[in-house]
C-alpha cells in the first residue's frame, strides 16, 4: 500500500505510520512541523530497518488549506501514486474552554470538518484519478456529543 | 496519585503526557518514565504536583550500522529495543532486569546487568544526552563536552536536567538465544568464590539467587547462574517467540508473601535444581526478564507495596562482609521472597553511579510496620562495610544513612547546584536523602 499519512507525527498517526512501514507499506508523512516531520521519518526508517530517507516527508496543516495540494502533490510523486489516505491530525478542546472561547471554537470547527472535508476532495481526486482507493479519516465520539 | 513500582509510597501527583518533551517539561520539576524504579525516586516532592512523563516521546532519530550508535528520545522504552533490534542481531550494551524501562530512566538511574563485571554500567555506552537544564535551555552534554553534567547525570536520578535524548553503541550479538550454565552453590562463601571465578572463566553474565532464609553453615545457599550469547551454531535456528504474559489481576492478602511462604519457595527453587551443573539454551526474555512474564507481579507483595534494598559491599570489606550483611538480614526477621546476587567491576562514570569493584546484593521485602527498622538495621551494616546503595530501588533510606554511605554527594550536588542554583529539579527522594526544600525563588520558569 502507497499511503499518505496527515497527523504522522503524533498519537495514531505516528502509531499507524509504524505499524504500516512495519508490515512493507510505502508511507508519506504529512504535518505541520517540518523539523518534526523529519524525526518521525527517522523513526518509523529506524524501525522499520529502511535506510535513512527512504521515508518522506511534507508540511501539511489543516488550518492552511493552501498547504493541501501541493502536501499531496509531493507525496504522490514520492510514492508513484496513493492507494491510501489517512488523517487522524485535528484539534481538541474542553467543553469548557469552548463555550468561553468563541473563537477557539470556530476554529476547531473549521479545522476538524470544513477543512478536513476540504482535505478529503484533494485527495478524493487523487485516488479516483488513479481508479479509486481508501480514504480514511479518524474522528472521535468527542465530535458526536454536543460541544 | 503516583508511586514506584513499590507502591510505597504513594503520593499526590499527576503526570503530563505529551510527544513534544521539551514543551512538556518546561516548569516542572521531574520527568518519569515507566515508572520502574521501586520507591519514590520517579515521584514529585512535597508541594510539587506534577512530573512530565517521558513516555509519548519514543521516537528513534538515528541509527548507524557501523558505529551501532543508536540515537532516540528519552521516553523509547527498551522493549521496543528488544523487539525491533536483536532480531537484526543488536542488542542494548547493558541491560536492567525488566525490559519497562526507558532510556531516560536507564540514563537517570545509570542502570547495570548481569555483564557489569566485564562491561560496566549503561552510562559507560552513553556518547550523548540532549537535556532541559532547570532554567529551560537545551543543553548537550556527553564524556568530552560538559563533562561535568555529564558525569552528574549519568546516575543522577533526574535531578540535574530533563533526559530528552540519549544516544548510545548498541552491540551486535551473534544469536538472539542465550547458552546457560547453573550451578547449585552450598554455602556464601562459595557463592561468592563462584561468581568471581565465572567472571575470570569469561562468561559475560553472572548472577545468582540466594535462599536468603538459610542458616548457620548453609546461609547464602543458592543457584549460580552463567550466561553468554550463544553461537549460531548451537542456537535454535527460530527466533525466540514473545512470551505470553499473565496479569497479576489483584492485590494479593498479605500472607501469601509471608515468611513460611517465602521460606517454602526459597527451599523449593533449591531443591529443584537437582543436578548440580545444567546447561541450557534458553531464551533471552527468560535469561534478562523472568520477572516480566507476570504483569503487575508487585501486586502479589499486597497493599502496602515492596521495597528493594540492593546494596554494593566492596571488595576490600573482604570475603566476610556479604554473610554478616546476610546475618544482619536473618537476625531481624527479614524474609526476601528474592535475594539477588551480583558480581560488580569498576565504578561506573556518573558521580552517583552505584557500583563499584564487590559483591552487590539485592532483596524483594514486603512493607510491613517493621520495615523501616530492618532497612536502618541493613543500611548500618552497608556503612561498616564501606558500601553503598542503589538509589533506584530505595524508599525507606534516611539522609543520614545515605550521606555517611557516599562521599561523592558533595561533588554531586556542586555541580547541581551550578546548573540549578535556585533548586527547581527535584524528586521526593532528593527531599528525603539530600535535603531539596522548595525552589528558593519561586517555581520553575
Amino acid at each position: 500500500v502507497k499511503a499518505a499519512l496527515l497527523g504522522a507525527t503524533k498519537g495514531m498517526g505516528r502509531a499507524l505510520a509504524r505499524q504500516m512501514a512495519g508490515r512493507g507499506d510505502a508511507v508519506f508523512l504529512l504535518g505541520r512541523d517540518p523539523d518534526d516531520l523529519a524525526r518521525s521519518a527517522r523513526d518509523v526508517e529506524a524501525r522499520a530497518g529502511r535506510p535513512e530517507g527512504t521515508v518522506a516527508a511534507a508540511a501539511c496543516d489543516l488550518e492552511r488549506p493552501e498547504t493541501f495540494a501541493p502536501a499531496l502533490d509531493a507525496a504522490e510523486a514520492a510514492l508513484g501514486g496513493l492507494d491510501a489516505v489517512v488523517v487522524t491530525a485535528g484539534l481538541f478542546a474542553t467543553q469548557d474552554r469552548l463555550e468561553s472561547d468563541p473563537d477557539l471554537a470556530r476554529r476547531l470547527l473549521t479545522v476538524d470538518f470544513a477543512n478536513t472535508v476540504a482535505f478529503c476532495e484533494e485527495a478524493r481526486r487523487r485516488l479516483l484519478a488513479r481508479g479509486g482507493g481508501t480514504l480514511c479519516v479518524f474522528s472521535s465520539v468527542a465530535g458526536e456529543r454536543g460541544r | 496519585m503516583l508511586s514506584g513500582w513499590g507502591r510505597a509510597p504513594v503520593v499526590p501527583g499527576r503526570e503530563v503526557r505529551s510527544e513534544d518533551l521539551a514543551r512538556a517539561t518546561s516548569g516542572l520539576p521531574l520527568s518519569r518514565g515507566l515508572g520502574r524504579s521501586y520507591g519514590d525516586s520517579s515521584l514529585p516532592a512535597h508541594g510539587d504536583l506534577a512530573v512530565a512523563s517521558t513516555t509519548l516521546a519514543d521516537r528513534i532519530l538515528s541509527f548507524d550500522e557501523q558505529s551501532g550508535v543508536l540515537r532516540a528520545e528519552a521516553g523509547l522504552a527498551l522493549q521496543e529495543l528488544y523487539r525491533l533490534f536483536l532480531p537484526r542481531g543488536w542488542f542494548v550494551p547493558v541491560t536492567p532486569g525488566t525490559q519497562f524501562v526507558t532510556l531516560g530512566g536507564m540514563v537517570a538511574s545509570d542502570v547495570h546487568g548481569k555483564n557489569h563485571h566485564r562491561d560496566g554500567c549503561f552510562g559507560a555506552h552513553v556518547t550523548e544526552l540532549v537535556l532541559r537544564v532547570a532554567d529551560g535551555r537545551i543543553v548537550t552534554c556527553s564524556p568530552t563536552v560538559e563533562r561535568d553534567l555529564f558525569r552528574a547525570t549519568v546516575g543522577g536520578m533526574g535531578l540535574t536536567g530533563h533526559i530528552l535524548e540519549v544516544a548510545f553503541r548498541m552491540v551486535r550479538v551473534p544469536s538472539p538465544w542465550i547458552a546457560t550454565e547453573s550451578v547449585r552453590v552450598h554455602d556464601i562463601d562459595e557463592f561468592i568464590a563462584g561468581l568471581k571465578q565465572a567472571g575470570a572463566d569469561g562468561w559475560p553474565m553472572t548472577m545468582g539467587w540466594i535462599d536468603c532464609l538459610s542458616r548457620g553453615r548453609r546461609m547464602g545457599r543458592g543457584i549460580l547462574m552463567k550466561g553468554r550469547w550463544a553461537d549460531p551454531a548451537e542456537a535454535p535456528r527460530r527466533p525466540p517467540r514473545p512470551k505470553r504474559r499473565i496479569t497479576i489481576p489483584f492485590d494479593f492478602p498479605a500472607f501469601v508473601l509471608g515468611p513460611l511462604t517465602v521460606r517454602a519457595f526459597n527451599t523449593a527453587l533449591y531443591w529443584q535444581h537437582l543436578r548440580r551443573r545444567r546447561r541450557a539454551i534458553v531464551h533471552p526474555e527468560s535469561f534478562f526478564y523472568p520477572l516480566d512474564i507476570l504483569r503487575a507481579w508487585n501486586r502479589m507483595y499486597g497493599r502496602r507495596g515492596l521495597t528493594q534494598h540492593q546494596c554494593v559491599l566492596p571488595n576490600e570489606a573482604g570475603p566476610g562482609a556479604a554473610r554478616r550483611f546476610l546475618e544482619v538480614l536473618v537476625s531481624r526477621g527479614g524474609a526476601s521472597f528474592l535475594c539477588v546476587i551480583k558480581d560488580c567491576g569498576p565504578e561506573g562514570v556518573g558521580m552517583l553511579s552505584f557500583p563499584r569493584p564487590g559483591i552487590s546484593i539485592a532483596l524483594d521485602i514486603a512493607v510491613r510496620p517493621e520495615t523501616q527498622a530492618l532497612i536502618d538495621a541493613l543500611n548500618e551494616c552497608v556503612i561498616k562495610e564501606g558500601g553503598r546503595i542503589y538509589l533506584a530501588k530505595d524508599a525507606f533510606t534516611r539522609a543520614d544513612h545515605y550521606q555517611a554511605m557516599d562521599p561523592r554527594v558533595a561533588e554531586f550536588q556542586r555541580v547541581r547546584r551550578l546548573w540549578d542554583p535556585e533548586g527547581r529539579l527535584r524528586s521526593a527522594q532528593s527531599e528525603r536523602l539530600l535535603g531539596d526544600g522548595p525552589p528558593r525563588e519561586g517555581r520553575a520558569p
